[in-house]
């Protein structure tokens, strides 16, 4: 008979509780688990994204005063200016071929392939001593107005002509956004949820610095060193 | 119903019937089940963290391999430096070559850049460290060449190139430096040699090259490899300086010889006859305007000096004395000496041709009298914004004081320069007139010169070349030297090269070029980095 005899009802109540107990446990650890989860992935997520925009701010200022170093040691341009208000990188976005020299006075260049010069760009057209900074006013298949006009002689086997990309980061404060403004365009967002963004540069040892904070991590600090190579003065000289 | 839960503790009598004892134990199933999915979880987690540190290791891997790539770079821009400081420039070239590299240089591209650098090109490197690797590799293209007369500049854009590599990954970064080498070739201003040891120069047996210690050579940047005594062994310096001798006398020179005793004396204005032409200063007059200052004899001194908008150039000889004064500004000259005072409105050409030496050279101020002072200790300008002056003698040359130009400033021994347009060239053995009795030329400073003497000039000497006499002192150059020996003894020598002689039409320095054609590579300079993004 002991052999036939099944679980009691106590038995079997008291078997539900304790299955109920685990479940529940099992649950609740599982609900642990995934807010702990969660909130790792999140911090995980906003750290890359710091991480990120730290990347795309470094490969930025890896091209500041590309082949600009005439100009930037004339003045006309500034290659790199970081302050308050946020950094500001100049570089050359492509090489265009000149079709025949600039004479002094000129006002139309005429380049192998335009295609890439859109109106109220900029190009640089200089040689190893001078160098000249225009504002493209009109483009007609691969030749275009330039403003002011040259006023150098130029020769084009001596000479080189680029476009110019500028690049400017600014936080906007209230939203906590990191804008990220390619020639002159909207500035896109490239970082949200920011509390801190400062950026510098030391022209004596030729190294940049940006700090970011985010609003979600109170204490964590992101921090980077950089070397904008082609602002280096050997490059200048 | 048969179901699987609780079949012990159903009712009735066919309980004992459908027990089946191999599915006793329903809890076991929900223990295995809750097991079961904890794991699941569990490993979810795991792998989570492992795709988290696929991504970390792809990130360290990718910042691994830019510094690897930019390691190639910068070692096969080493190479280059290390391949140019290694070549025994300048490069002779036989005329034939040089003179179809001129007529067409693109079409030699290769070979002139070859020449250059001593190998094939395009050249490459490796190198790495476990499993980390890069590969490098230099292109040269010819981007401008530039035709200046007797020999031409040509500009060659250097790509290197790098591309880094891990083993067991698929991913490569690359970086690259574009660079610009210029190269001239023909027969080049001396001016473009920062120093120049000219062996077969000299009278006697050939000198060795000044101690290391002794001879300190800054060439500017992107000139490392110039940055010491370079060597010939074929003669390179001129003769005579035959365009200023040209430019002085107003006439038309093939070689010094055609410089007779009769020539001379009717270019000087003297009454034609075959007696040599007495000693004295003569200022060289011609229809066509003034010419340069030609000086029979040796001088006593030569003393350079300014005053307010005028050169001032004072002439001593053994009890008479000469001053030339000249006004750019003004156009205006003025020749003071034994004979009286003559003005003209027009300006010389800033040409002093010395037959004979000059034993003492130096800067100095206005003494009162219409003529200069010497000044041994005095930094003050001798020379006045804009003047191209350039002095050749026959015999040796002796710098008593600094020579300075307006607007340059030294500091700590470092010459500031601006654009002041300035020049001083001194040719000491380079009339191509034979020296009566001794060794033509020498270049030297003097025992009682400053203890830091301080001159800016092109400097050429032959014969005895250049040497420091007296007691032990530091010498600042800011121009070049070539000469046939260098003798410093304890002094020193510190060569600031000033590369803006070279450059410009009107350039004086430049009208002294070598008297063979060779090549030298005069910069190799980093342009623009780009690496992948």
């Amino acid at each position: 008979m002991g052999n036939t005899k099944g679980f009691s009802l106590v038995e079997s109540l008291l078997s539900l509780a304790f299955s109920l107990i685990i479940i529940l446990a099992g649950l609740e650890l599982f609900g642990v688990s995934r807010d702990f989860f969660l909130r790792l992935r999140s911090g995980s997520e906003d750290r890359r994204a710091a991480l990120a925009a730290l990347d795309k701010l470094e490969s930025d200022i890896g091209r500041a005063g590309r082949f600009l170093a005439v100009p930037v040691g004339l003045g006309l341009l500034d290659g790199l200016d970081a302050g308050e208000g946020g950094l500001k990188i100049e570089g050359a976005e492509e090489e265009l071929a000149l079709l025949r020299d600039i004479e002094p006075g000129q006002r139309r260049i005429e380049v192998v392939d335009a295609s890439g010069i859109k109106i109220g760009r900029e190009v640089v057209l200089g040689d190893g001593t001078g160098a000249q900074v225009f504002r493209v006013d009109a483009v007609e298949d691969d030749t275009f107005s330039i403003d002011p006009a040259a006023g150098a002689f130029y020769a084009r086997e001596t000479s080189r002509l680029f476009l110019l990309t500028r690049v400017e980061y600014a936080l906007d404060a209230a939203a906590g956004i990191i804008r990220r403004k390619e020639n002159g365009g909207g500035g896109q967002p490239l970082l949200e949820s920011v509390r801190l963004f400062e950026a510098s540069y030391d022209e004596g040892p030729n190294t940049a610095f940006a700090r970011l904070a985010l609003r979600t991590k109170e204490k964590k600090i992101y921090e980077r060193h950089m070397f904008p190579k082609n602002m280096s003065r050997a490059f200048r000289k | 119903m048969k179901g699987i839960c609780f079949r012990k503790t159903c009712p009735g009598p066919s309980g004992n019937e459908g027990r089946r004892p191999a599915r006793r134990g329903a809890a076991a199933v929900i223990v295995l089940a809750l097991f079961l999915m904890f794991s699941s979880i569990g490993l979810a987690l795991i792998h989570l963290t492992q795709i988290s540190l696929h991504a970390g290791r792809a990130g360290k891997n990718l910042t691994v391999l830019d510094i690897l790539a930019e390691n190639g770079v910068k070692q096969e821009f080493g190479n280059l430096s290390d391949v140019l400081a290694a070549q025994p420039f300048p490069l002779p070239l036989d005329e034939t070559r040089a003179e179809a590299w001129l007529s067409d240089p693109a079409a030699h591209a290769g070979e002139i850049i070859e020449t250059a650098l001593g190998r094939r090109t395009p050249t490459s490197s490796s190198g790495g460290w476990e499993a980390q690797t890069w590969k490098a590799e230099s292109e040269f293209s010819l981007r401008a060449a530039r035709p200046q007369g007797s020999f031409f500049e040509a500009e060659f854009l250097v790509a290197v190139t790098s591309r880094s590599a891990i083993d067991n990954l698929k991913a490569t970064r690359r970086a690259r430096l574009e660079a610009a080498l210029d190269i001239a070739a023909g027969n080049l201003p001396l001016s473009r040699f920062p120093v120049l040891l000219d062996r077969a120069a000299g009278g006697g047996n050939p000198p060795e090259p000044p101690s290391v210690e002794g001879l300190e050579i800054d060439p500017g940047p992107g000139r490392a490899h110039l940055a010491r005594a370079l060597v010939t062994e074929e003669r390179l310096l001129p003769v005579s300086a035959i365009p200023s001798m040209e430019r002085a006398l107003q006439v038309k020179l093939l070689t010094p010889r055609n410089l007779t005793p009769t020539l001379l004396r009717r270019v000087l204005g003297l009454e034609e006859s075959p007696d040599p032409v007495p000693e004295g200063v003569y200022l060289i007059r011609d229809d066509p305007g003034l010419g340069g200052v030609y000086v029979q004899g040796d001088l006593r001194e030569l003393v350079l000096g300014v005053e307010e908008d005028a050169q001032v150039l004072c002439f001593r000889g053994v009890g008479s004395e000469w001053t030339l004064k000249f006004s750019p500004r003004r156009n205006r000259t003025e020749l003071t000496g034994p004979e009286g005072r003559e003005v003209f409105n027009t300006l010389p050409q800033a040409v002093v041709i010395v037959d004979g030496g000059i034993e003492a050279l130096g800067g100095g101020r206005p003494d009162g009298s219409g003529g200069l002072r010497l000044c041994s200790d005095e930094e003050i300008p001798s020379i006045l914004k804009g003047v191209k002056l350039t002095i050749v003698s026959t015999g040796p040359v002796t710098i008593a004081s600094h020579l300075i130009h307006q607007g340059v400033t030294w500091e700590r021994g470092i010459p500031s320069i601006k654009e002041n347009g300035s020049e001083l060239v001194i040719f000491s053995g380079g009339t191509g007139l034979s020296a009566p009795g001794g060794p033509e030329g020498g270049l030297f400073v003097g025992g009682d010169a400053p203890q830091e003497l301080k001159i800016q000039a092109e400097l050429v000497s032959t014969g005895a070349g250049f040497a420091l006499k007296g007691p032990a002192r530091t010498v600042y150059l800011l121009g070049a030297l070539q000469a046939s020996e260098i003798r410093l003894g304890a002094g020193r020598l510190k060569v600031h090269l000033d590369p803006g002689p070279a450059d410009g039409d009107d350039s004086a320095a430049s009208e002294l070029r070598t008297a063979r054609p060779v090549l030298l590579v005069l910069s190799l300079k980093p342009r623009a980095w780009s690496e992948d993004e």
